[in-house]
């Protein structure tokens, strides 16, 4: 039986094409104008306020025009850097099924947890200490 | 005096004023015509190249002005390019937007489902195309905005070179007619040194010029019928048209003698 196709953003990365759930993706938006904080973990640029919402904005690459506003266990997070290649619903890679396979590429899933994780255990301002 | 010998001193004096003619056109008359001839001509070609030399400064002060012209419309065009990369950068940033647009929509039909979405997801795909081909254009766009700034710049650095080389002839070509009215002036002196050296002027030459060769073609023509007509008859029918100028050179010789 097919599986059923999968809906979500496919990116471009340093690692290759990978994919976001739709569930985990809120909105696209143009990147505003990030408020730098000292001491903030590394890969972190800074934070911003979109749509209402203040949230930590992470460098997952070079480019600097598109804000990926995500949500993480009720987190919002964004994220900067990807190249989007496309948004819509993709087939599943037969033989992983976690992956999908786009123009004959295998697109696997952005690890969205880790970068979550590191959020939350790194610690903010380290530079400072008492 | 018997008619015979009134016939002979006729033809010698005849002879004897053609061959004078000659002798005196072979030395210093014809010395002063060439004189005067070099003159004249040195005066009309310096007079032209006076002329001529105004025209080009004419022409050089009017290619100046329309080098100005040029020049300023070039300047025009580079002076409007920020005008025109601002407009491009805004139709840019609305592709952008658009782009966005249609992903946002691809990922609401995404959250829709296989069924539900399909058809936005179609509308997203298109409107995100064109709004990739509608920004690289624009890019292309703009790049021929700038480079076409550029080469206006360029060309109208090039038309103030002309411009400067253009009014560097002109100022040569004011020169040269300076210099041709000055020689035309010191050409003027000399033809009045001359008329007071030589006692002669161009008008009276080429009259001595015109008769000598008109002589000479006489002393040809008789010639010519020499043996073929009757002495008596020829000398009959010149003497009424030539006495008055054998007159003349009888009195002449006669001076000259004594």
């Amino acid at each position: 039986m097919d599986q059923p196709k999968r809906g979500g953003l496919l990116l471009r990365t340093d690692d290759g094409l990978r994919f976001l759930p739709a569930s985990l993706v809120t909105s696209l938006a143009r990147l505003p104008p990030i408020l730098r904080v000292a001491g903030a973990p590394e890969g972190v640029l800074g934070i911003v306020h979109e749509n209402g919402e203040i949230m930590p904005v992470v460098a997952i690459g070079p480019e600097r025009s598109v804000l990926m506003v995500c949500s993480y266990l009720g987190e919002p997070i964004g994220l900067v850097g990807a190249q989007i290649v496309r948004a819509g619903l993709f087939e599943p890679d037969p033989i992983t099924p976690e992956a999908l396979m786009y123009e004959g590429e295998l697109a696997r899933p952005f690890d969205l947890s880790a970068i979550y994780t590191r959020l939350q255990t790194s610690t903010w301002a380290s530079g400072w200490t008492s | 005096m018997p008619p015979t010998e009134s016939k002979s001193r006729f033809l010698r004096l005849l002879r004897r004023t053609a061959t004078n003619a000659q002798k005196h056109q072979g030395r210093g008359v014809a010395e002063e015509n060439a004189l005067w001839l070099a003159h004249e001509k040195a005066l009309s070609t310096t007079k032209a190249t006076s002329e001529a030399a105004q025209r080009i400064a004419g022409s050089a002060a009017k290619q100046r002005s329309t080098f100005d012209a040029t020049a300023e419309q070039a300047r025009a065009t580079t002076a409007r390019t920020p005008e025109l990369e601002r407009t491009a950068s805004r139709v840019r940033d609305a592709f952008e937007r658009l782009g966005l647009i249609a992903l946002n929509a691809g990922l609401e039909a995404a959250r829709l489902g296989e069924s539900a979405g399909r058809s936005l997801s179609l509308v997203s795909d298109e409107v995100r195309t064109l709004s990739e081909r509608g920004a690289e254009a624009v890019r292309e766009l703009a790049q021929g905005i700038s480079d076409v700034a550029r080469e206006s710049g360029a060309v109208a650095a090039r038309i103030d070179e002309a411009r400067a080389q253009s009014g560097e002839i002109g100022q040569d070509a004011a020169i040269a007619a300076s210099n041709a009215l000055e020689t035309e002036r010191v050409l003027h002196d000399i033809g009045e040194r001359l008329r007071k050296a030589t006692g002669s002027d161009p008008e009276t030459l080429r009259s001595i010029a015109t008769a000598t060769e008109h002589a000479r073609q006489l002393v040809v023509a008789l010639g010519a019928l020499s043996g073929k007509v009757p002495r008596a008859l020829l000398v009959s029918t010149l003497r009424p048209v030539l006495e008055p100028l054998l007159r003349v050179v009888s009195d002449e010789e006669t001076e000259a003698d004594e």
